[in-house]
C-alpha cells in the first residue's frame, strides 16, 4: 500500500536533505513539485522547519508543555547530552555583536554605507572576539595577564590553542572570521589591523573593512599578505616556511621586507621557505591513495624524524624529542602539516599498511591527525593504531602492520565528524623507548578487490 | 528615487526566513544558507541604485539567493532541482500571501519547543550540527533507516502542532470579538 501523499513527500525530503535520492526517488520528487501545488507547500513548510531547527539548543526550555511525543524508538530514549556544536558558523557570529540578528547585520551592513560624518562615531567597537571556543584555549593580553575566552579579544592579545581538538575562531567586527586549528597561536597587532600568525595552521575568511577602516593584514615569519577584497585562505605556519593555500578571492604576499612576491589565487598554495625560496602549486582534491617516498628528502616544515638506511635501502627513523602533548621526550617520526592539500582521504575502509622493522619489541603507535573536507573548518580528531611494533628475526626481520582506517578510532581523540577524514599529519611513536624502529614503507589506499582482509 | 540602504537593510532583515529557506532548499545546508544571506545583503547594498520599491528587493534576494545556492550545490556536487521547480519554489517563496508568516512561525517555534529531548536532539543533530542521516544514526547507535523515519515523523508531527495552534489562536480569536 502505497502511504498518503503527505507522508510519502516527507520520506523525500529527509533524503533530499542527504542528497541521497535514488534517481527514481529525485524524479518522483521533482515529479510531485512540478505538478502539485500542494506538495510545494508541505516542501516549503519543511524546509521552513529544517532552518528553525537548526536554531534549537538541546536544552528544553523550562517552560515548555510536554504535547505529543515523538521519541526514537518505541522505547523511552534517554537525552543524550550534547557538546558545542562541532560547526563554527555565522550563524553564532552575528550573536556576539550584541542587540541580535538585526541589529548585528544591520550594523556590519550600514557600516559600509553610511557617510563619512566626522560627527557621527564609529559605528562598532574595533576589538575582536572569541568564539566556537574547544578544547585548551588561552587568550593572553600584551602584559600577558589571562583574559576569559568568552570576552574581547584587545589589539596586542595572544590567542592560542593547544592539543588535540582544540580549535576557536576570532571574529572582527566587519565579519572577518579567523579559524584557530589545533596547536596554534595568532597574536593582533596594537592597532588591531594587523594579525600575526605565530603558529600552526588558521582558516581565514577575510572581508573588506568597513567604511573608514583599514584591511586586515595578515602576516607570518616569511609573509606578509593583504587584500582589498574579500578572500578566504588556510595559512600554515611551520618552522621554517609558511602555506598559503587560497580557497576563493586573491592575496597579494609580500615578504616581511615589503619585496612583493606575488598574488596568490583562489585554487592556489604558495609555500614561501624561510631561505626564501617559492614553490606554487595548485590546490588539487586529497587523494584517497598514498605512498611514502623515502628516496626523496623531507619535505621543508617536517617535524621529526630523518631519512636513515637499512642496508642500501632508505627508511624513515624516530628522532628523540620533547612531545608537548605527552609532555616527556620520546622518539617519533612526525610529518609536516599538510593541512590544506591533504596527505590522504579516509574512509572507514582504507586500507592503512606500515612496513617496519624495530631491534627490540615493546608499545608504540601510528597515528594520524585528520580534519574534515572543508578546509576552512577547525575540527580535528585522530585515528590511531596502539599496539606492539614486534622485533622479528631473520627472514621476518621485516614486519607488516595492515589495518583499516575504521579499526583506528579507539582513542578519545578520535574525530566526531564522520569520513572521510582529511590525514593532514602523520606520527609513528614508540615512547621514551629507543625500539631501533624503521619504516620502510607507509601506505594508504582504498579497499582493494581481493586478496588480503586485515583487521 | 532609489531606496536608502537602511531601508533594504530593513526589508531584508525582515523576508530573512524566506530568503534563507529559499537558499536552504537548494543547498541542503542552513548555515551555508545563512551566509548566503548575508552575501545577499551586501551585493544587494552594492546594487541599490536599482531598487525602487521594497518588493523589488525581496525579488532580487531571492533569485539572488537561488543563483548563489546552486552555485554552492554544484561546488559539492548535489543533485539540484531542476529550473522549472526551482521558478514554482521561487514564486511560492516570493508570494505577499506566504508572508502571512509571523503566525506559522511563532506557533513552529513553540511547537519545536514542546518536542520531546530526543527529537529535539534529533533535530539539533541533523540542522544545527548539519549531520547526514549516516552519522545521526552512529551517534545515536541507530539504523539510517529508524533515522530518516524518525525525521519524517517529527516534521509531520510539527506540521500537525502548527495547524492546531493556529486553529485554537482561530477560535480563541473569533471568540473575542464582541457581539
Amino acid at each position: 500500500m502505497n502511504p498518503p501523499p503527505d507522508v510519502r513527500l516527507a520520506e523525500l525530503f529527509v533524503r533530499y536533505w542527504d542528497d541521497a535520492l535514488t534517481p527514481v526517488e529525485a524524479r518522483e520528487l521533482e515529479q510531485r513539485l512540478a505538478t502539485d501545488h500542494a506538495a510545494r507547500a508541505w516542501f516549503q513548510t519543511l524546509v521552513l522547519q529544517a532552518v528553525a531547527a537548526a536554531d534549537l539548543s538541546t536544552a528544553r526550555p523550562e517552560s515548555a508543555r510536554c504535547a505529543e511525543a515523538v521519541p526514537l524508538s518505541s522505547e523511552p530514549a534517554a537525552p543524550e547530552l550534547l557538546g558545542r556544536p562541532h560547526r563554527w558558523n555565522r550563524r553564532r557570529v552575528l550573536g556576539f555583536f550584541g542587540g541580535g540578528l538585526a541589529a548585528s547585520v544591520a550594523a556590519v551592513a550600514l557600516g559600509r554605507w553610511m557617510s563619512s560624518d566626522p560627527a557621527r562615531p564609529a559605528p562598532l567597537d574595533r576589538h575582536a572576539r572569541l568564539g566556537s571556543v574547544r578544547g585548551d584555549v588561552t587568550v593572553r593580553a600584551a602584559d600577558g595577564n589571562a583574559l576569559p575566552t568568552d570576552g574581547p579579544v584587545p589589539p596586542g592579545s595572544t590567542v592560542a590553542t593547544a592539543g588535540p581538538g582544540a580549535s576557536a575562531v576570532l571574529f572582527y567586527p566587519n565579519g572577518t572570521n579567523v579559524a584557530l586549528t589545533e596547536d596554534s597561536a595568532v597574536t593582533l597587532d596594537l592597532t588591531g589591523d594587523r594579525l600575526q600568525i605565530d603558529r600552526g595552521v588558521v582558516a581565514a575568511d577575510v572581508r573588506p573593512p568597513l567604511v573608514g577602516g583599514a584591511p586586515l593584514v595578515v602576516a607570518t615569519t616569511e609573509t606578509v599578505l593583504t587584500g582589498d577584497a574579500g578572500v578566504v585562505m588556510t595559512l600554515y605556519q611551520a618552522a621554517r616556511a609558511t602555506e598559503v593555500g587560497v580557497q576563493r578571492g586573491s592575496v597579494n604576499v609580500s615578504a616581511p621586507t615589503g619585496r612583493p612576491l606575488g598574488e596568490v589565487r583562489g585554487g592556489e598554495l604558495l609555500t614561501v621557505g624561510s631561505d626564501g625560496n617559492l614553490e606554487r602549486h595548485a590546490i588539487r582534491d586529497t587523494p584517497d591513495v598514498y605512498a611514502f617516498d623515502p628516496t626523496r628528502p623531507l619535505a621543508a616544515g617536517w617535524a621529526v624524524g630523518r631519512i636513515g638506511a637499512a642496508g642500501k635501502a632508505p627508511v624513515l627513523v624516530p628522532e628523540f624529542w620533547f612531545d608537548p602533548y605527552h609532555g616527556r621526550q620520546m622518539y617519533q617520526i612526525r610529518s609536516d602539516k599538510q593541512w590544506t592539500r591533504g596527505f590522504f582521504r579516509l574512509t572507514r575502509d582504507s586500507v592503512v599498511r606500515v612496513r617496519y622493522r624495530v631491534d627490540r619489541s615493546g608499545p608504540g603507535q601510528v597515528c594520524f591527525c585528520v580534519r574534515t573536507p572543508d578546509v576552512r573548518s577547525p575540527d580535528t580528531g585522530m585515528l590511531e593504531w596502539n599496539d606492539t611494533y614486534v622485533a622479528g628475526t631473520g627472514a621476518d626481520e621485516w614486519q607488516t602492520i595492515e589495518v583499516r582506517a575504521g579499526k583506528m578510532l579507539a582513542n578519545k581523540h578520535a574525530p566526531k565528524f564522520s569520513n572521510p577524514w582529511i590525514g593532514f599529519l602523520f606520527i609513528f611513536n614508540t615512547y621514551d623507548t629507543n625500539l631501533g624502529l624503521q619504516v620502510a614503507e607507509f601506505r594508504v589506499s582504498p579497499p582493494g578487490p581481493a586478496g588480503r582482509s586485515p583487521g | 528615487m532609489t531606496l536608502e540602504p537602511d531601508t533594504i537593510v530593513q526589508v531584508l532583515l525582515r523576508e530573512r526566513l524566506r530568503v534563507t529557506a529559499l537558499a536552504a532548499t537548494v543547498t541542503r545546508d542552513v548555515h551555508a544558507a545563512d551566509d548566503i544571506f548575508q552575501q545577499v545583503v551586501m551585493a544587494a547594498l552594492e546594487s541599490r541604485a536599482q531598487f525602487r520599491d521594497p518588493d523589488h528587493v525581496l525579488a532580487w534576494a531571492l533569485r539572488a539567493a537561488r543563483h548563489r545556492a546552486v552555485d554552492f550545490a554544484r561546488s559539492r556536487r548535489l543533485r539540484s532541482l531542476p529550473d522549472d521547480v526551482l521558478d514554482l519554489l521561487e514564486a511560492r517563496w516570493a508570494d505577499p500571501a506566504e508572508g502571512a508568516a509571523s503566525d506559522r512561525g511563532e506557533a513552529l517555534h513553540r511547537c519545536l519547543g514542546r518536542l520531546t529531548n530526543s527529537a529535539r536532539e534529533l533535530l539539533h543533530l541533523r540542522y544545527a550540527e548539519g549531520l547526514t542521516a549516516v552519522a545521526v544514526a552512529e551517534r545515536l547507535r541507530r539504523t539510517v533507516d529508524a533515522v530518516y523515519q524518525t525525521l519524517s515523523r517529527v516534521h509531520r508531527a510539527l506540521r500537525a502542532c502548527v495547524e492546531r495552534e493556529l486553529s485554537e489562536r482561530e477560535t480563541s480569536t473569533t471568540r473575542e470579538v464582541p457581539s
